[in-house]
């Protein structure tokens, strides 16, 4: 089910109302939620209900005998066969297919016949995310810094929560298992916040991102038209992920606040960092995070050198880059931010002598970022080399114009509440505003929202991660 | 224990519904009033291919616009014939227009289109060539759809998106005013083929502007199995509107008609002898003053866009075969 559309308009309007039926009753909310999420989650395909019912059952009981006292033998095995069946699972759907058909090149070189057989596996909505989320369950209660929970309901609420059940934000299980387990307040502000969120999340998905898409594949989805047509279509696509994603993740954080819940900032002005390593504190910040405590840490973190630092650091985001999809292209792009943060690592512990001033900061990192995002879009290894040739081409299609002028109008009102925020330092900034002010954006929110509704519908982008 | 509870202040809640719903009614009144007292401009919902061509086509023939070969049809007529090639052909002396649009727009609807280029450019035309596809004798009825949005770009009204509930609640907060007469002037981008040959909405009005209002289907025509055949006939049902067509001829100017042709595969046996069947059946109801006859009824698949449309190269060979069929004088 898709947030920008009719029909999730009408289950969410059923579920607060039943939601506010069940306010007596913990047991009766945490029923609820586990009900409507997997309802959510079988409405694009009940078959892989299986799989997430079967995900947070099996973590739910892994946790239960990591959290008995077990020698640590035992509790690197049972840690280890929760990671073997999740990142099987994960595994199996996302990467059997690019594996298979890595290895059926690999041997089409070396002349050497290889069958890849015609299994065509369905990638299962948000299984990267969801599977991130329990396991980072399990090893918190394997590094003893979570509790097990003590009621499978619970926990499967937690696990399938349905605002962030398909694309995050990737919650911590000490941040959303105990608002599971009481009793929630809802006030006027929290509403006021979450209507915001909510509005401004559904403005950068339905007329921004929605918007953007026809540029993007008017740049990437044709033979390159030059040099300046795909410098502005990585510039729209640069946009179009943002107010795809940060939509997304407002949006989901909106529909919780309106809940009483509160789930983590994902997004906080990343395309105002004036380096990478302020950009990925700013840029899909749960799977940042959790990336440095599990990955980035476990592997040594910058505990064993500098030498190892870089390569723990570069490995990170190779791997970061192969969560996002299988596809060498997601590799290359984690290879780029990889590669990019050792540079700014190195760069920053001789900051005293090669400061950059904030003017040439800004841009840089904005260029790097956008660079990156050509890698991101690309669909294959050959269309990144016609990407790439096509910049030594100068020449400018007959609808140039046209397409800059679309994208700056589009692109427009997202960069003028996002100077404001930033000024203010304050995502929220536009509910600080006076009464009439914030009206008047939230009224032009809400006709913006209402002209392109499922004009286009198109899925969000973090949907096939 | 209880599940949650609610501190919701009358006054907050009261603020918030009534500062999204206050700024929401006042842009909506502001918008009806923009457009009631002429401080938007006219409507020109040019927001995707088909309203591109329709706002486009009924634009031509609502201004002084001059020409001595006129086209109207269906997307047969738009996009096999290349009015522009035609006219440097016969070295500029026949200026030559295309109004072809859409099947949907049926004959009551071309004759809409030809009474007001009649009234906007009185006396000029010469010809009058009619082209569509024979699919469309089959009976396809008008579009009431289309129809009204004819109508209303002639009545300078704002048109209404959709009869969905989202159409009707936008249509109350005046938001097909701002799409027809804000966002349909700006660049919108075209979906699929056409706007990866196009580009936005804009090119394909300069286009229809450079090429006299032809258009190129930019799709390529891949034969594929259970696609139908070309069992056409002519429906009793098309008699009315024909009619009206024939009637909205201007006087003095000669009436040609012609059917478009279709992929040689697409073709049955002894489909080029039905074709002129077709052709002379229809003919009976438009009384013209030529019958297309020479123009192919068949063409090579790789001419083709769709089974319905030519391609760039097709439409050049056709429009070749069209100005030896019309026979006019150079």
């Amino acid at each position: 089910m898709l947030f920008n559309s009719s029909v999730f308009l009408q289950f969410f309007a059923a579920f607060l109302l039943l939601y506010f039926l069940c306010r007596r009753s913990l047991t009766a909310r945490n029923v609820l939620i586990v009900a409507a999420s997997w309802l959510f989650y079988g409405w694009w395909d009940y078959r892989f209900l299986f799989l997430l019912i079967f995900s947070g059952c099996f973590d739910f009981c892994a946790g239960l005998l990591l959290g008995r006292p077990r020698a640590p033998g035992r509790r690197r095995l049972i840690l280890g066969l929760s990671l073997l069946v999740n990142l099987s699972l994960l595994g199996f759907f996302k990467y059997y297919g690019f594996f298979v058909d890595s290895l059926a090149s690999l041997f089409a070189q070396l002349h050497v016949p290889f069958h890849t057989g015609t299994l065509k596996i369905v990638l299962p909505v948000g299984i990267s995310f969801y599977t991130f989320q329990s396991l980072s369950y399990v090893i918190d209660i394997y590094r003893c810094q979570q509790q097990p929970a003590r009621s499978l309901l619970r926990y499967l609420a937690y696990v399938s929560f349905f605002p962030q059940l398909v694309a995050g934000p990737i919650q911590r299980a000490h941040e959303l298992l105990p608002q599971l387990e009481r009793t929630l307040t809802i006030t006027s502000a929290m509403v006021g916040e979450g209507l915001w969120l909510v509005l401004w999340g559904m403005f950068k998905k339905v007329a921004i991102a929605d918007n953007l898409a026809p540029l993007v594949e008017l740049s990437f989805d044709r033979t390159p038209a030059g040099g300046p047509a795909v410098i502005a279509g990585a510039l729209a696509f640069a946009f179009q992920i943002y107010g795809d994603f940060s939509g997304y993740s407002d949006i989901a954080r909106g529909l919780a606040c309106g809940l009483g819940f509160e789930l983590r900032e994902n997004f906080r002005l990343p395309y105002f960092s004036l380096d990478l390593r302020e950009f990925w504190r700013r840029w899909h910040i749960s799977l940042s995070a959790w990336l440095r405590d599990y990955l980035y840490i476990s592997m040594g973190g910058s505990r064993k050198g500098p030498g190892r630092t870089y390569v723990n650091l570069f490995a990170t985001f190779l791997l970061g880059g192969l969560w996002h999809g299988a596809a060498w292209t997601f590799v290359l792009w984690g290879a780029w931010h990889g590669a990019g943060l050792g540079v700014t690592r190195w760069w920053q512990q001789r900051r005293g002598r090669f400061a950059l001033p904030p003017w040439v900061a800004w841009p840089a990192t904005f260029a790097f970022v956008v660079t990156g995002w050509v890698l991101f879009r690309a669909r294959s290894l050959d269309q990144l080399g016609a990407l790439g040739r096509a910049l030594l081409d100068w020449s400018v299609p007959a609808w140039f114009g046209n397409y800059v002028l679309c994208l700056a109008l589009t692109v427009a009102p997202l960069v003028a509440v996002e100077v404001w925020q930033r000024k203010r330092d304050d995502p929220l900034a536009p509910l600080a505003a006076p009464a009439w002010a914030r009206g008047a954006l939230q009224g032009v929110l809400v006709l913006g929202v209402l002209l392109f509704w499922e004009k286009k519908s198109v899925p969000f982008i973090y949907f096939q991660f | 224990m209880k599940s949650h509870e609610y501190q919701l202040s009358d006054v907050a809640l009261r603020q918030w519904a009534g500062g999204i719903l206050v700024p929401v009614v006042v842009l909506a009144v502001l918008l009806r009033a923009g457009a009631l007292m002429g401080l938007l401009p006219a409507p020109r919902p040019a927001l995707d291919v088909e309203r591109t061509v329709l706002t486009h086509q009924a634009a031509i023939a609502q201004a002084p616009n001059p020409a001595d070969v006129l086209f109207i049809g269906d997307s047969s007529c738009l996009m096999d014939l290349r009015a522009r090639l035609l006219e440097a052909s016969y070295g500029g002396k026949h200026r030559s227009q295309n109004l072809g649009t859409f099947m949907y727009l049926g004959m009551e609807g071309y004759a809409t289109l030809l009474r007001n280029y009649a009234a906007s450019n009185p006396g000029r035309v010469k010809t009058v060539v009619i082209l569509v596809h024979p699919q469309m004798l089959r009976g396809a009825q008008p579009s009431a759809e289309y129809l009204g949005f004819l109508s209303d770009f002639y009545s300078k009204a704002d048109h209404p998106l959709d009869t969905s509930i989202k159409g009707q609640v936008s249509a109350v907060l005046g938001l097909h005013i701002f799409e027809g007469r804000v966002l349909g002037r700006l660049p919108v981008p075209l979906a699929g083929e056409f706007g990866r040959y196009y580009g936005f909405n804009r090119n394909l009005w300069d286009h229809l502007d450079q090429q006299r209002g032809s258009a190129i289907d930019p799709h390529s025509y891949k034969p594929a199995p259970g696609e139908g055949t070309a069992d056409y006939r002519l429906a009793l049902s098309l008699e009315p509107g024909c009619r009206d067509l024939a009637a909205a001829i201007p006087p003095g100017a000669r009436l040609a008609i012609g059917l478009a042709p279709v992929p040689r595969s697409f073709a049955p046996p002894g489909y080029p002898a039905r074709w002129q069947r077709l052709l002379a059946g229809w003919a009976e109801w438009m009384r013209p003053d030529a019958l297309l006859t020479t123009l192919p009824a068949v063409m090579a698949d790789d001419r083709f866009a769709s089974p319905t449309h030519l391609n760039e190269k097709g439409a050049i060979e056709y429009t070749d075969q069209l100005l030896r069929a019309l026979e006019l004088r150079p």
